[in-house]
């Protein structure tokens, strides 16, 4: 599958897919106006992809500083196809907070239900 | 949301601390959203209010002490729903910090409700980031409308 590469915007974060490496990320603000189209086709792709995976090594990053309500609901669903994903692979969900600990503290949260995939946190100083 | 950049910016200026520059910016942002989404007022006025039609409705940013910021808006709403916004709001505002966090996953797992455009949470998220300290008021506009007023501390 091709490489989804979107540069970021005022309210989008950047993303970057790489199905080859396995590697996923998005790095930026997420309160865009029309969530669903943004993170829809994404979450589909994502999905299609990880369904033929197996005994991989997934990794999927988030460098976010701020996202909004309806943005979380949308990074919910990307990680409920991540934690599904890792019943047959290695997932990991890494959080870069970038040393801040009220994103810590939310990421965190969003986190707290995932059962296969690991979660790990980064940026915090301590 | 260009607007929502200059915001961040103003309050680099006046130096404000992360945690509340973030909270006012986050309490407009979905105050904003809330408006573009929801408000009855709209232009043309003609206009069928399923179509892509532009919604307008008043945003503000206020320090009345320093170090002390609210964001409030206010926008048209039909009077069929002022009763369920009420009780929303009014449930919201009996929660505590742990009583939101779960009402705020709660909504965010459930499919998103009917007649809501975004993730149905933003009230939530407002209180969240006001510590609870928000206000509302609803004022009879013509015998089909009402206007919204909704007021938040960061």
């Amino acid at each position: 599958m091709e490489a989804i590469k979107l540069a970021r915007t005022d309210s989008t974060p950047e993303v970057n897919f790489d199905f080859i490496e396995m590697t996923f990320s998005l790095q930026g603000m997420s309160f865009m106006e029309d969530v669903t189209s943004f993170y829809g086709p994404l979450r589909e792709k994502l999905s299609s992809f990880l369904q033929s995976t197996s005994d991989e090594e997934i990794q999927f990053s988030f460098v976010l500083s701020y996202f909004n309500s309806s943005s979380t609901r949308a990074l919910l669903q990307l990680l409920q196809v991540l934690d599904e994903a890792g019943e047959r692979n290695s997932v990991t969900v890494v959080w870069d907070c970038g040393g801040d600990e009220d994103i810590a503290e939310e990421a965190e949260e969003l986190c707290e239900d995932l059962e296969n995939a690991k979660f790990e946190l980064t940026g915090l100083d301590d | 949301m260009s607007f929502g950049k200059t915001i961040r910016q103003s309050l680099e200026l006046v130096q404000v601390d992360k945690k509340t520059a973030r909270s006012v910016f986050a309490i407009f942002v979905e105050e904003t959203q809330n408006i573009v989404r929801y408000s009855k007022a709209i232009l043309p006025e003609d206009a069928d209010d399923s179509e892509a039609v532009l919604r307008h409705g008043f945003i503000a940013v206020g320090s009345p002490e320093k170090d002390v910021y609210f964001v409030c808006c206010g926008n048209l709403i039909l009077k069929d729903d002022v009763q369920r916004l009420s009780r929303h709001l009014k449930h919201i505002a009996t929660l505590d910090s742990d009583g939101l966090k779960a009402l705020y996953k709660e909504i965010l797992k459930d499919a998103v409700p009917e007649g809501s455009k975004g993730a149905g949470v933003g009230f939530v998220d407002i209180a969240r980031r006001a510590n609870g300290a928000f206000e509302y008021d609803f004022k009879d506009v013509d015998d089909k409308h009402a206007y919204f007023y909704l007021k938040a501390y960061a």
